[in-house]
């Protein structure tokens, strides 16, 4: 691990400029006529809801890479979320929707699928440890919006450090915003890397060294996402002229920090130590860039791989050299530094004014924390449960170590202590809490609103979407809920995204138990699966909940079976997802293509993210409060 | 009827009760100042009533910016114009000492040890203007509604006309003339109680009679821990007093660690005083009654292990760290604080901190990241290898390295939970007769 690039970064502050068009001489050169016929066929432009960028083609049957940024939809909440519709237009204007087989937001990278009708052609990628400065490259994308743009320039630096993973060409080929994703040629049209920033000066573009592109492309294949490797928990720093000279080591890498205990401790590694091999290479490092690439070598290393050190240590004036095994492994997603927005999830208990992080050690590092338990509580709301137990947030923000006396080493232990105490409707949670050098405990009480409320969650579709955050919020109302299912089959819950795993869910009982007079509220969720015959089932007690008076809320394609249950809906206003809007129209409902409908009795909503979910279990929330 | 309109209405009776003494100011106990303020870059001119409080020219106002962003101070007593300094500003409490120099004595309001009570009196409020200078009054007579024990006392008095008439720091009297209180805001029904005011103007009025110990007022009584409210769900849970406030840390060879309190005490009476309210509202009352006073003894209650102790302190001057400037390597020191130790993330109690790094000098040398060498906050550990302790132990390194053949000097700090190795270029005698 990095120290310099991970803690330096935070000061760092790269402006992503929004750059207005330039005019781009076209090139005039026959090999620039010669190169544009080559190429243009093996790039495509991407279109995701609001923005664009461009990609290449990296196989026949249509894997395309672009950058991480282009496909990404991250909310602080998720940031690994992607793009829901994914469009690629290739250079003959044929349309295909895109899924995403892995990516990564740093390095800047995505690969992605489309279903081509034909064998597309497809970029060569250049060796990028051979490129050199002043060499001439052609950019090709979709600048701003326009069509297929060739520019032209040269590699103005390799070696140029951006706060980034790895370090990235510059280039003064005119890059823009729309460019990302798409390639940088040589002269003979191979790539040599792939397009990613423009800088905050003009003829500034940056891009990602054809390498490292291969690197991930490979784990994505592999793995779904970038599966970085390290040995927990050491930093090191590029042994520069004056600390060469004031040692008396020319180059190498030297070991600035070990964690005590830590693997990279049993391994041997002490803070001081100078890395003269690694894996039998020797280790020659000056320069920062020249660390990045050492760093760079070590997380691309597979996990489980051998990693052999040879070390020189001064001790009482003798030198001596040590040398070592130990096994790489797993490294955690990297939390958010500078303009990088990290890889940790949030989650948030909206009834406790409550947000909690995933933590991990290196947030801890930057907090001086030695404390092995935890999470970081990322937001805390005055008025609120979390407000009123005095609990502090970012930036400074307090570590919850316990829940009534059970450790909590992770989110994952956290959510499920936090849904058996909310589940329970215990009237106070005892928090144990570690802030700066002192630990203290006290306690959350939360209001429970919906107590004495029943609710049923209707799942009538395959792999519900918005499950945790739903259910998080219904629970922690204290409403008590049960969930049905076709038959009282469990179902599955999709992970989010591709680091993290799914879970099965065991319904409580089938549809034909559901006996509507013992409930105040009915959900209603939508899946993955949106036809709408896997509804069927349900309209039978959903026209008896309205019937009665029951508060329905219906989510997505859901909505529509509500029309479908009982006639009289249509003259409430109701909203549904994009795709069944059509449908809502055709059946002569009362559709206003709002996010969120509330009519009496009848809340729908369009389901189509996190926040208008959010915004529609609020206003159920207040709905069923009255 | 819409409420513009009761509004109207009721103004246009009360107005007339408003008599407008246009009369030139005689020999009074009220001023008017005008003091011009520099608040972040901006100039502000503003408006107050004053009270004199002392025979010398000593007057308060209701004021809660910096002494230092007073760029100008005048008065006008009897009709006549006067500059005025401002020798002393509470902020919490909310009110500034001036001075004047009258010609003779004036007459003032007494501060009484026992403040008045107006509750059971009807209060005369007096405001002026500076309108041409002129010195004018207006009174009313208003209805005490209700005390309000906070941070700071205060009371609020019945009018529905206050709004233009009144500038803030207008006097509240009772019918004998006492002093009861000033406005806080002239466009609030809000009334500095005297209950509050008096022992801060007497303090105040006592610092400024102490002459020659000017500096004195640049040293801050403490006593040096910190703490946090008793979250009361909790505190019901686990039969803690929740009207108290928890020690979450003492600091090292500071008056509370003399006097004996630890982490995890549990405070619960200042000078036999027992802490009221819940949550936030506690710890706002602790502060209020502790009235930081260099020399000043306090007494607290604390519950430890289910046992109640009393322990005495004293206020003691806050000690001033050491600080050390190195112009070659654009870097200055001090020692470590124990705020530093607890609230900024520093690993060691003691030791050398670095405090500043001057923009363009050789520690500011920066990487490709655009981030300096040394940052603020570094600890220095050692300097060529020897260890660093004290300021002292900095400026011998340093007159040591420049005194030695190495154009890099070796530094060795510790930053986060880690240390690391820095080094830069530094001129040496030597190098310097080249």
């Amino acid at each position: 691990m990095n120290k310099k690039l991970l803690k330096l970064i935070t000061f760092f502050s790269f402006s992503f400029a929004i750059l207005f068009a330039q005019e781009s001489t076209p090139p005039q050169t026959e090999q620039g006529t010669t190169l544009f016929k080559k190429v243009d066929p093996t790039v495509v432009a991407i279109q995701i809801e609001k923005s664009g960028g461009s990609g290449m083609i990296i196989s026949a049957d249509g894997y395309i890479i672009t950058n991480g940024h282009v496909i990404s939809d991250g909310t602080k909440e998720n940031p690994l979320k992607v793009s829901k519709r994914i469009t690629v237009i290739l250079s003959d204007e044929t349309k295909y929707q895109a899924k995403v087989i892995g990516h990564s937001m740093d390095p800047d990278v995505a690969l992605i699928k489309i279903e081509p009708k034909h064998p597309l052609p497809t970029v060569t990628f250049f060796d990028s440890s051979k490129v050199q400065t002043g060499q001439k490259c052609y950019a090709l994308g979709m600048p701003v919006g326009l069509k297929r743009t060739l520019t032209s320039g040269i590699v103005s630096n390799t070696e140029r450090i951006l706060g980034t993973f790895t370090s990235v060409f510059q280039t003064d080929a005119a890059i823009n915003p729309g460019n990302s994703g798409g390639p940088l040629f040589n002269e003979n049209g191979e790539v040599i890397g792939i397009n990613t920033y423009a800088g905050g000066g003009q003829n500034l573009g940056f891009t990602i060294p054809s390498n490292v592109v291969t690197t991930l492309k490979d784990h994505f294949f592999k793995f779904g996402y970038f599966k970085k490797a390290t040995v927990p928990f050491f930093f090191t720093s590029n042994i520069y002229d004056e600390l060469g000279e004031a040692l008396g080591v020319p180059h190498g890498v030297i070991i600035e920090y070990v964690e005590l205990g830590s693997q990279a401790y049993q391994a041997g590694m002490r803070a001081g130590d100078i890395v003269l091999e690694k894996n039998g290479k020797a280790v020659t490092v000056r320069t920062l860039a020249q660390l990045l690439q050492f760093e760079w070598e070590m997380a691309t290393q597979e996990v489980d791989s051998n990693l052999h050190l040879k070390l020189l240590r001064k001790e009482n004036n003798e030198t001596k050299e040590i040398e070592f095994n130990t096994k790489m492994i797993e490294d955690e997603p990297s939390p958010a530094m500078g303009f990088q927005k990290g890889e940790i999830k949030e989650i948030n208990y909206y009834e406790l004014g409550l947000g909690v992080q995933q933590t991990v050690r290196l947030s801890k590092y930057m907090q001086s924390i030695t404390e092995p338990l935890g999470v970081f509580i990322s937001s805390s709301t005055p008025n609120f449960p979390a407000g009123r137990a005095g609990l502090i947030g970012a930036p400074n923000s307090d570590l919850i170590t316990h829940i009534n006396n059970t450790p909590i080493p992770n989110m994952q232990v956290f959510e499920e202590m936090m849904e058996k105490c909310l589940k329970e409707k215990q009237s106070k949670i005892v928090l144990k809490i570690v802030r700066g050098k002192f630990t203290f405990e006290t306690a959350l009480k939360p209001t429970y609103r919906l107590a004495g409320k029943s609710v049923a969650i209707i799942v009538s579709t395959s792999e519900p979407t918005y499950w945790n955050e739903i259910m998080r919020f219904v629970n922690s109302t204290g409403a008590t809920t049960k969930i049905f299912s076709k038959t009282g089959e469990p179902f599955k819950i999709s992970p989010p995204n591709s680091r993290e795993k799914g879970f099965t869910v065991k319904a409580h009982d089938s549809f034909d138990k559901l006996n509507i007079s013992e409930f105040d509220s009915l959900i209603i969720l939508d899946g993955n699966t949106t036809q709408l015959d896997t509804g069927k089932d349900i309209l039978k007690f959903l026209k008896e909940a309205i019937s009665l008076k029951k508060i329905v809320a219906a989510i997505g394609s859901r909505s529509i079976l509500l029309l479908e249950a009982e006639p009289s809906i249509k003259s409430k206003k109701i909203t549904t997802s994009a795709q069944h809007s059509e449908i809502a129209q055709s059946l002569n409902a009362n559709y206003t293509g709002k996010d969120n409908e509330m009519d009496e009795n009848i809340l729908t909503s369009t389901g189509s993210d996190e926040d208008i979910v959010k915004e529609f279990i609020a206003l159920w929330k207040n709905e069923l409060k009255k | 009827m819409k409420p513009i309109y009761i509004f109207l209405l009721i103004s246009l009776i009360v107005a007339p009760v408003f008599s407008k003494d246009k009369k030139k100011a005689e020999k009074t106990k009220i001023v008017h100042v005008e003091i011009n303020l520099d608040f972040k870059g901006k100039n502000y001119k503003l408006n107050y009533t004053g009270c004199l409080v002392s025979n010398k020219g000593h007057v308060i106002i209701p004021f809660s910016y910096e002494k230092k962003s007073v760029t100008d101070a005048r008065l006008w007593y009897s009709n006549n114009e006067h500059t005025a300094t401002v020798l002393d500003v509470n902020q919490k409490v909310n009110i500034a000492l001036l001075k004047f120099e009258p010609e003779g004595d004036t007459d003032y309001f007494k501060i009484l040890s026992q403040p008045v009570d107006p509750k059971n009196d009807q209060i005369t409020l007096t405001t002026t203007s500076s309108e041409e200078n002129y010195f004018n009054t207006y009174k009313d007579n208003f209805k005490f509604l209700g005390y309000y024990f906070g941070q700071v006392d205060f009371f609020v008095i019945s009018s529905l006309n206050l709004n233009e008439f009144f500038l803030s720091g207008s006097v509240a009297t009772d019918k004998n003339g006492n002093l009861v209180g000033i406005v806080s805001d002239g466009r609030m029904r809000i009334v500095l109680a005297m209950y509050d005011l008096n022992k801060h103007i007497n303090r105040m009025l006592a610092k400024s009679n102490q002459k020659g110990q000017k500096n004195n007022s640049e040293d801050t009584p403490y006593l040096g821990f910190s703490r946090t409210f008793v979250n009361k769900d909790y505190a019901e849970l686990k039969n803690i007093p929740y009207n108290s406030v928890l020690v979450t840390a003492v600091f090292k060879n500071s008056p509370a660690e003399k006097g004996g309190l630890k982490v995890g005490d549990y405070i619960t009476k200042v000078d036999q005083i027992a802490l009221q309210g819940a949550n936030q509202n506690v710890e706002r009352h602790f502060t209020k009654l502790l009235n930081p006073e260099i020399d000043e003894k306090i007494e607290f209650q604390v519950m430890r292990d289910s046992k109640t102790i009393n322990l005495k302190l004293v206020f003691e001057k806050k000690p001033k760290p050491k600080e050390l400037k190195i112009d070659e390597l654009g870097l200055s020191f001090s020692e470590i604080q124990p705020e530093n130790f607890y609230f900024d993330g520093i690993v060691q109690e003691e030791g050398i901190l670095i405090t500043k790094i001057e923009p363009g000098s050789p520690a500011a040398t920066s990487n490709e990241f655009g981030t300096t060498l040394l940052m603020r906050n570094d600890v220095i550990l050692s300097i060529n290898d020897s260890p660093i302790k004290t300021i002292e132990n900095v400026s011998e390194a340093i007159s040591a390295a420049k005194n030695s053949n190495k154009q890099v000097i070796l530094l060795k700090i510790a930053r986060d939970l880690g240390t690391k190795l820095v080094a830069m270029k530094i001129k040496t005698n030597g190098a310097k007769h080249e």
